[in-house]
């Protein structure tokens, strides 16, 4: 994605403008480029770029031509070793494990590394009634703050004109024209020595009593707190046109967990060929979440192991904060199997969380299944090319209290209650400050009163979303099992969704509400399929795919939700569209001529070699009622192959991923295909074949520095096929243990494994990854080499 | 046995606890009923005030986004014309649309502001006189600032809805925008002030709250405003007299009231020392090491600075070619009302050979002239971003030197925590000038503008070179009918409308000028003509009489309204 600069003048532009500019910095002193051409505006011709001396007034940088990736790019290192030990008889169990992770990141210097450490025991008493044990894990995880996002987007954005460091050997930058977007190579270098401590015990300690035989009470109690430490130092620094000459260190702590009490009775009842399982209990989980900061600025040394908050001068800041929510639950869980025949189960549920309001704090959820093997029947079991052969139904309601669809936190711990907050300031570096502080009396600094500000709403019928789901399913075997598989279609239909809607700007901040909003329906149909096979004694293999795909749409939709979602509020709703929708306008391909452009329904900004967009609606002007529904965000269906051989002490696995029919947003092309959406950047090679007069035949709009056309709006443009198929993983292994079977080795396997090796996509799609089309941190390649070896 | 009796004892347990055990009680949070007492409701008035400076990079409450750089009087700037491209469609309006962010943005921002001046005012209304003595001053005050916020919004959208504390949050998705006539509305922003005028004391202690003549000189200009009257296409069909009297009579109050002058160096206006001062009548009070860490600054001005180490960005906010010429003055001293284009200063000695206001070092860096009046510091060509789109100067009024102890950074911005303007008594003075000169009494007028010019040309002081030489030609002098002018209305109303934008250029107010006075399309799309020719990415720039005058509704909000606001004509 790297162009040393751009040849824009090699072909006919269109934009009057852009060589009108281009003329110009013949007689400027600062812009960087300067260029040679005909000077005819009908025909230019480029003959050749002429680069400055020095791309800075100060003449301290110049000209690179930097390979940004390499330069915040390496290859990454992971180790990760596990010891454990284990034993076990009639007075107890005991496990005991150590374990190393070391990760050296693809962007330099990033590092994690993690110890745990697990300990498992249990202890029996009268001749097994009575069992008491414990298991307590505890991790540590260092880990360096390099500010990755802000790394990898500096390295995609800033041109490679800049050099990494200048002639004085101080750090090269942005100049004029240009984008003011850091130099990632310093980011990674004056925050390399900013780490975060990071540890996490969980543990639980419980006691099973057998009661009378085949019933067990439980009770566990347990235990899962981390804290994080956090000690930052942010250097002073020159770096281009942008520079800070003050320090700051700053220093943050967080404490959080859950405690954890369940109790459970368990009851086993064999009669014949029913067997009966009962299950009651009864669980708490009480989490909390405290933190607070500190930073201060003025350090003498810019030294990490100078910068503790005692060293700072000047600018004294603290802060903090809390969180709290719990939850009660009760369950009941019967089991019935008659001759491994017919089987059923019911389960119920009440579930209470501290999130919800006063009369809807609890919510009831049964579940039941119902499983017929009729492989165990007579009829089938002549049929002897069927060695198993099960029918599945199940019907459930779960709460959900959390997380939405998307993953986001869709409820505070507090939205029943309408709440304000002394925020005395924010930072108002690139959001407006919602501080409520003010010098009121005019003098310029020092503490300021400050006040009050609502936060939110509160919603005291809030109550749980809730899903509802029917399962139908069908497990098979054939051949004596060679052949295996099975067959799952669901309907989920989940009613009172939780959401914080937007809402309309006149109700001030503190507006937004939780409510429980509308429903939606997914429904789908999962498929897997295996074959064992085995050539020889010492040869086999199974290879084994899975295919799944769903539908979802949203079924319901209430006014006080309705404009949460994409659309205009009125005609055009979410209703009856997937959830994952994306709303927006119809690229029509470009303008090719000036019929078209005359010709053509009024859209602002139009012109020759600009995105053309579909008037949707007919009334001969582009505008914001154009819009509709241009992809449901799902995919069409998603699928998996596995494939495993074993031949004596070699194994091979291999498994692929894909996803087909999916339309992505593909967010590169603000970069990739634009020079006027994030100006002053590398841009892609793309814009090299933008569209002009003598290369009419390109997709890819005209360039221009100033997107009169509005053509960063979200539309059918950035629309691309996202199917993909990946090679997840590749392991080639082999086991030593007929080699050292000398030293009373169990297991020695050593292996050789490869994820992400390969991917295939589809060549509409323009970045590099379809999985990833945010700009996310890259999804990378990983090679390894592992032992497994157990004594 | 007793094994089982305990163990169900314990569970009883549970099961009673049951209810307590989902108890949350909020954290770090207050509840609204907790916030009546006199002290809370203090600080809640305090947290209304605190709005004034809740601005971001691109919402500033001086709003020379919509009213300095849509007036010919700045270009965006930055680093190209697409950096900030929302300021690009506002600068060249014909591709201005309801989806521009933030038009969205400030929209919110002015609303968030009202809901923390009606949150405060509620509360205020429903406390007794004798439990909270500082009742009616503090009703004015919020009343005040209520009034300040849908005065922006007025001159802005021209119609909006209008939420006073009364209406229930319940009741807000019902109120449309139009809902009042652009008239009512211009009533229920003057009755705020005059309520605020009769609650407010003559004098405060603490400089940011207003007083009585702060709000009567907001009422002044409101009802200037309004007086002009708009029909449906936003021209000015007739100035409404009684309301011009009523303006005067303001003025005059403010002016009697003895408690305000003229700075004596205009350049005052403009500097971190000279913080209310005598010309200040209301200001927003920035500050910094105040607990935060990087102060509550002016970040509505944090993109103004230029390119030089000292700063570093961003450079936006850049005066025009047209408003430099436009500080020509001709033999006489007096400002040239045409053809000061018809010759570019752009060159250190075009300043030197010419006569200028100078008002125009005041308000414009230009290379080779000390910048923020330091000798040692002066303005480069190499301190603009983007010259061959923009050309070279920089802003001046809304910055402060790089060694002024009020500069902040703010990286990768900057800005500092001087307080800005937003009424001054200069203003005042105009106001006053321009109610006589449209009641047809000129000659009044007169000394007034006078008034003005005379402290413009006293104004040099600051504006010196190392050797102690002037940075420029100055030449100013007052209007003296029969010497160097002919004092007619026509005449005095021109002197009037120039005056007001050498004094206030930059300041965020000439656009709602142009508007107000009905000539927005005919000025517009003149400069556009004569600057497209210097500055050719303003050669698609075009005025649409009858759309442009205000900003579309937000489709964001018509969409939240679920279709109940309408879209001003035109978008």
């Amino acid at each position: 994605m790297n162009v040393r600069y751009l040849n824009i003048l090699t072909f006919p532009l269109v934009d009057k403008l852009l060589l009108q500019i281009i003329n110009r910095t013949q007689v400027n002193n600062n812009q960087i480029y300067k260029f040679d051409w005909n000077k005819s505006f009908t025909n230019p011709v480029l003959n050749s770029v002429i680069l400055p001396n020095y791309i800075d007034a100060a003449q301290t940088m110049k000209p690179a031509n930097t390979n940004w990736f390499d330069e915040i790019g390496e290859t990454s290192l992971v180790q990760n070793y596990n010891v454990a030990f284990s034993n076990g008889g009639e007075r107890g169990n005991s496990f005991f494990s150590v374990g190393y992770y070391d990760n050296k990141g693809i962007v330099k210097e990033t590092h994690t590394n993690k110890a745990t450490i697990r300990l498992n025991t249990d202890y029996s008493f009268f001749k097994g009634i009575l069992k008491v044990g414990e298991n307590f894990n505890t991790t540590y995880i260092n880990d360096k703050l390099i500010p990755v996002g802000d790394v990898l987007f500096g390295a995609l954005v800033q041109n490679p004109i800049v050099p990494v460091y200048t002639t004085t050997g101080g750090w090269g930058g942005p100049a004029a024209g240009m984008t003011d977007r850091q130099n990632p190579a310093r980011l990674i270098e004056d925050n390399k020595q900013n780490q975060s401590y990071f540890g996490r015990i969980t543990g639980n300690a419980f006691a099973d009593l057998n009661v009378v035989p085949g019933l067990h009470l439980k009770t566990t109690f347990g235990i899962d707190y981390d804290g994080l430490y956090e000690r930052t130092l942010r250097k002073s620094y020159v770096s281009g046109f942008l520079s800070d000459p003050s320090n700051l260190t700053a220093n943050s702590q967080n404490f959080d967990g859950n405690l954890i009490w369940q109790n459970t009775l368990t009851y086993d009842l064999n009669l014949g060929k029913s067997k009966l399982n009962f299950l009651a209990g009864q669980e708490s989980i009480h989490y909390l979440n405290q933190n607070f900061y500190g930073s201060r600025q003025g350090y003498a040394i810019e030294n990490i192991n100078y910068a503790y908050l005692d060293a700072g001068s000047s600018n004294i800041l603290n802060g903090g904060n809390g969180s709290a929510y719990s939850l009660l639950s009760f369950f009941g869980k019967a089991n019935y199997t008659f001759d491994d025949k017919y089987i059923a189960s019911v389960t119920l549920r009440r579930d209470g969380s501290s999130r919800f309001g006063e009369n809807n704090k609890y919510g009831t959820f049964p579940a039941a299944s119902l499983g017929w093997r009729l492989s165990q029947e007579e009829f089938i079991k002549k049929l002897l090319f069927i060695s198993d052969l099960k029918l599945r139904y199940g019907y459930g309601q779960t709460g959900n209290q959390t997380y939405g669809q998307a993953g986001n936190q869709t409820i505070g711990n507090y939205a029943t209650y309408t709440l304000y907050s002394a925020i005395y300031g924010t930072d108002p570096t690139f959001t407006a400050d919602r501080g409520t502080a003010y010098d009121i009396t005019g003098s310029g600094s020092g503490t300021l009163p400050s006040g009050f500000v609502k936060i939110q709403q509160g919603n005291n019928s809030l109550k749980w979303e809730s899903t509802k789901e029917s399962n139908f399913g069908l497990d098979f075997g054939l051949f004596d099992q060679k052949i295996t598989g099975s067959v799952d279609y669901f309907v989920k239909n989940t009613t009172g969704i939780l959401i914080t809607p937007g809402y309309l700007a006149v109700i001030g901040e503190g507006g937004a509400q939780t409510y429980n909003g509308g429903s939606m329906q997914n429904k789908g149909i999962e498929a897997l399929l295996t074959y064992d096979g085995k050539i020889a004694k010492d040869f086999n293999f199974t290879v084994s795919g899975n295919i799944a795909t769903f539908r979802n749409k949203v079924t319901y939709l209430p006014s006080n939700v309705l404009t949460a979602y994409a659309g205009n509020g009125t005609t055009q709703t979410i209703l009856g569209h997937s959830i994952n929708s994306v709303y927006g306008y119809v690229a029509d391909g470009l303008f090719t001529s000036q019929a078209q452009v005359d010709n053509s329904a009024a859209q602002p900004g139009k012109g020759l070699g600009r995105i053309r967009y579909k008037d949707l609606n007919g009334d001969g002007k582009i505008d914001a009622n154009d819009q509709t529904y241009i992809s449901n965000g799902n995919p069409n269906f998603t699928y998996g192959l596995n494939f495993n051989l074993s031949y004596k002490n070699f194994d091979l696995a291999l498994f692929f991923q894909g996803v087909q029919g999916s339309q992505v947003y593909n967010m590169y092309k603000n970069y990739t295909d634009f020079s006027s959406i994030w100006p002053g950047t590398n841009w892609g090679t793309r814009v090299l074949d933008a569209w002009s007069p003598t290369n009419a035949n390109s997709t890819i709009p005209a360039l221009t520095l100033v997107d009169r056309n509005n053509e960063g709006r979200t539309s059918t443009y950035y629309l691309e096929n996202g199917s993909y198929l990946k090679l997840r993983n590749l392991q080639i292994g082999y086991n030593l243990k007929n080699a050292l079977r000398a030293i009373k080795i169990q297991n020695a396997r050593v292996y050789l494994q490869g994820n992400n090796l390969f991917a295939i996509k589809s060549k509409s799609y323009t970045a590099t990854d379809p999985e990833n089309p945010n700009g996310a941190y890259p999804i990378p390649a990983i090679t390894s080499i592992g032992l497994d070896l157990s004594f | 046995m007793k094994k089982y009796i305990l163990l169900i004892t314990c569970l009883l347990a549970t099961v009673v606890s049951c209810k307590k055990a989902l108890d949350e009680q909020p954290q770090g949070v207050i509840a609204s009923d907790q916030l009546n007492t006199p002290t809370n409701i203090d600080k809640m008035v305090i947290a209304a005030y605190s709005s004034l400076g809740n601005e971001n990079l691109h919402t500033s409450n001086s709003l020379w986004p919509w009213g300095s750089m849509r007036s010919g009087d700045a270009y965006k700037g930055g680093d190209g014309v697409g950096d900030n491209s929302e300021w690009n469609d506002y600068e060249t309006f014909v591709t201005n649309q309801n989806t521009n962010s933030l038009t969205d943005q400030m929209w919110a921002q002015l609303y968030n502001n009202l809901a923390r001046a009606n949150n405060a005012l509620l509360r205020i209304d429903n406390i007794s006189q004798a439990n909270y003595p500082l009742k009616t001053a503090r009703q004015g005050e919020m009343r005040f600032l209520r009034g300040n916020y849908y005065f922006m919004l007025k001159i802005l959208w021209n119609r909006v809805p209008y939420i006073d504390e009364n209406v229930p949050t319940t009741s807000y998705d019902t109120i449309s925008n139009v809902a009042y006539t652009s008239d009512q509305l211009w009533t229920k922003v003057a009755n705020d002030f005059r309520f605020a005028a009769n609650a407010l004391p003559t004098t405060q202690t603490d400089k940011g709250r207003p007083n009585k003549y702060t709000a009567l000189a907001y009422l002044a200009k409101t009802l200037l405003y309004q007086a002009y009257t708009q029909d449906n296409k936003y021209n000015v069909i007739g100035i409404d007299q009684s309301k011009l009297n009523q303006v005067v009579t303001l003025c005059d109050s403010v002016i009697n009231s003895g408690q305000y002058a003229l700075a004596n160096d205009f350049g005052q206006n403009f500097l971190t020392a000279n913080e209310n001062g005598p010309e200040s009548v209301f200001a927003i009070q920035y500050s910094k090491n105040d607990g935060t860490q990087f102060g509550r600054i002016d970040m509505g001005h944090s993109l103004s600075y230029p390119m030089n180490p000292a700063y570093g960005c961003c450079w936006q906010h850049i005066p025009s070619q047209d408003l430099v010429n436009s500080f020509k003055t001709d033999n006489n001293g007096l400002p040239m009302f045409t053809g000061y284009n018809s010759k570019d200063a752009t060159q250190v000695n075009d300043f030197l050979s010419q006569t200028f206001d100078p008002r125009l070092d005041h308000t414009v860096a230009i290379p080779g002239h000390p910048f923020k009046y330091e000798p040692y510091f002066v303005y480069q060509n190499s301190w603009a971003r983007a010259p061959a789109i923009y050309g070279f100067y920089s802003s001046l009024k809304d910055v402060v030197a790089a060694d002024d102890p009020s500069f902040q950074k703010i990286p990768p911005f900057m800005s500092s925590s001087k307080n800005w303007e937003l009424i001054r008594y200069a203003d005042v003075l105009l106001w006053k000038a321009e109610a006589l000169i449209e009641l047809n009494r000129p000659l009044e007028a007169l000394p007034i503008i006078n008034m003005v010019r005379q402290r413009a040309a006293n104004s040099t002081s600051k504006l010196k070179q190392t050797d102690g030489s002037f940075t420029s030609n100055y030449k100013v002098n007052i209007y003296q009918p029969g010497v160097n002018c002919t004092w007619t209305q026509a005449y005095a109303r021109q002197a009037l409308r120039t005056e007001r934008r050498m004094e206030f250029a930059m300041e965020g107010n000439r656009f709602f000028d142009l508007v107000r006075w009905g000539i927005a399309d005919t000025y517009l799309n003149s400069y556009f003509a004569s600057e497209s020719i210097k500055r050719p990415y303003l050669s698609t720039a075009k005025f649409t009489k009858g759309r442009d005058e205000y900003l579309p509704i937000p489709l964001n909000q018509i969409n939240y309204s679920k279709g109940l606001y309408k879209q001003n004509p035109g978008f």
